[in-house]
């Protein structure tokens, strides 16, 4: 199955950062979107530049309940910046006219629960969730 | 059957103290600097250290080089170029205050002492070293308190920031201070400082480049701690052959990595950041080897002197250089929140058994450092709590346990 019918069967809403986008716009922007678990950052001309996952969201909002923290995350705590220097640059996507059973080892090696679907201008159309794979290759067992 | 005194032992004891004093620590709710200080301490000559024949004097320098590299690997990654413009003046004046003004107080009173200590061992190379390692904070132990309390406000953002930056600092002022001790003249000390401190920030930021363009091509994260290591002691070994600051090359190094990376530096900083508390337990149960209880009695005062100096040049250094960076509300209190001192300080002055000038004296600042450390782990959160209640910035106490 190509990833664009896998697309057509379970569609996603998704949340977009931009780059330059501040803490707290990005937090309200996250919390109405609580079934993702990486939020994808795209620069001005739409492109997919980076993600920032929830836990280092978390970690943020959470900052001050940590009894120990390194000097790294104090000034992330008190200097905190905006979604580019938050996001993570290295991540691992999929195009939609990739086979799905191409992609899902992805899943597994770099420990994902999503992967963004980009198209060729790298722009963002969706992405593929691990928990309806899993089920339908279940039920495809039985 | 017999076993014999070698380095492994040394080293797999002092860890395996280290550790149950952790243990014991966290339950019987104790500073766990103190715990692992009083692990080291039960192996000093004077306890078990000589029947079990632990030395550490074949070993100690290669594992303190390699430890301290990557803490000032670390604490030269920690903050970015647009977190310190953001971080704010009052933290970035404070932090400088409190270091410089620390400094001024501990060598002055030390060097008021020596001169009075007729024939006696302290000398001005002790009050300068001293007064270096006096500028340096321990975060750790704020940190737990700003929790326990669950303090919020601008006085504990500034505090937190100062605990974060002020090692920096003092890593740099005893970068120079080493510089100016290995030097007969003051024209000479001119030259090497150039030379040590320049080439190193050169040199740190050209391996941090070079370790960026690496790490870009590690996409495992099983590979990123080989790369970071082999990195660390690759720039160490260099920097010493070219007699440039190790410390500053290795700060320089963390830096440059978290400049050219970016946001992907974090991957790397976190890596390494696991390693810290394992660096502590070396650095602190080493430091308690050296453990002597004469030296505790015969410089007693001195340990006071400096504790003194040290906490005054803190509280008052950090509201001068916050009322000259940005006048803010309850900038006098900044100060009790930076009174801890641990692993950094302890880290500095077991390096300075290895450098010329000190192989007769280091001994004598070790412990002096040793007692306060364990004097301002004890005092340190009852200041931090009491500068923190006068800004009203505590609020209602957690119910956990000290970490």
């Amino acid at each position: 199955m190509k990833v664009t019918e896998w697309l057509q069967k379970h569609t996603a809403k998704y949340c977009q950062l931009l780059i330059d986008e501040e803490i707290e716009t990005i937090l309200n922007k996250v919390i109405q979107h609580p079934q993702q678990i990486d939020y994808y950052v795209i620069n001005h001309e739409q492109q997919v530049v980076g993600y920032i996952p929830l836990n280092k969201l978390a970690n943020y909002v959470f900052a001050e309940h940590q009894p120990a923290q390194t000097r790294r995350q104090i000034f992330e705590r008190i200097a905190s910046g905006n979604a580019e220097e938050l996001m993570t640059r290295h991540f691992s996507f999929c195009y939609e006219d990739e086979e799905l059973d191409d992609i899902t080892h992805r899943f597994i090696e770099n420990n994902l629960k999503l992967i963004p679907v980009l198209d060729q201008d790298k722009k963002l159309i969706s992405y593929i969730d691990i928990f309806p794979l899993i089920k339908e290759s279940h039920n495809n067992l039985l | 059957m017999h076993i014999h005194s070698s380095i492994e032992l040394g080293i797999g004891l002092l860890l395996l103290a280290g550790l149950v004093a952790s243990i014991l620590s966290a339950r019987f709710n104790i500073p766990r600097v103190a715990a692992y200080l009083c692990a080291g301490i039960l192996f000093s000559d004077q306890l078990l250290g000589s029947s079990l024949h632990i030395h550490s004097s074949s070993w100690g320098e290669l594992l303190t080089d390699i430890s301290l590299s990557i803490i000032a690997f670390i604490i030269g990654g920690s903050m970015t170029i647009p977190q310190m413009r953001r971080v704010g003046r009052v933290v970035i004046g404070s932090a400088i205050g409190a270091a410089l003004l620390a400094m001024i107080c501990v060598f002055t009173v030390i060097s008021i002492y020596a001169y009075f200590d007729d024939g006696g061992v302290i000398n001005l190379t002790i009050a300068l070293a001293l007064a270096t390692i006096a500028t340096t904070t321990a975060p750790a132990g704020t940190v737990a308190v700003l929790h326990q309390y669950r303090a919020q406000g601008p006085i504990t953002n500034a505090i937190l920031g100062i605990v974060a930056l002020d090692d920096a600092l003092g890593i740099l002022l005893f970068s120079f201070m080493l510089v100016i001790i290995g030097n007969e003249s003051f024209f000479s000390s001119v030259t090497h400082i150039f030379n040590e401190v320049f080439g190193a920030v050169i040199f740190g930021a050209l391996m941090g480049w070079v370790m960026a363009k690496s790490s870009k091509l590690v996409r495992q994260s099983k590979l990123r701690l080989p790369m970071i290591v082999g990195f660390i002691l690759v720039s160490l070994a260099i920097s010493n052959s070219f007699n440039f600051s190790q410390l500053l090359t290795l700060m320089s190094l963390g830096f440059f990595v978290r400049y050219f990376l970016g946001s992907a530096g974090d991957k790397v900083f976190s890596t390494l950041e696991y390693f810290e508390e394992f660096v502590f337990i070396i650095f602190f149960t080493l430091a308690g080897t050296h453990f002597n209880l004469n030296i505790f009695t015969d410089y007693f005062f001195v340990i006071i002197l400096y504790f003194i100096a040290r906490a005054w040049g803190k509280i008052k250094g950090a509201q001068l250089g916050a009322s000259f960076a940005k006048p803010l509300k309850g900038s006098q209190w900044i100060g009790y929140g930076l009174i801890p001192q641990a692993g950094v300080a302890v880290g500095l002055t077991l390096t300075l058994s290895y450098q010329p000038g000190f192989e007769e004296i280091s001994f004598i600042i070790l412990n002096i450092i040793i007692a306060n450390t364990l004097l301002s782990e004890i005092s340190g959160p009852f200041f931090t709590k009491y500068g923190l209640q006068k800004t009203g910035e505590l609020g209602i106490k957690r119910r956990s346990k000290r970490q």
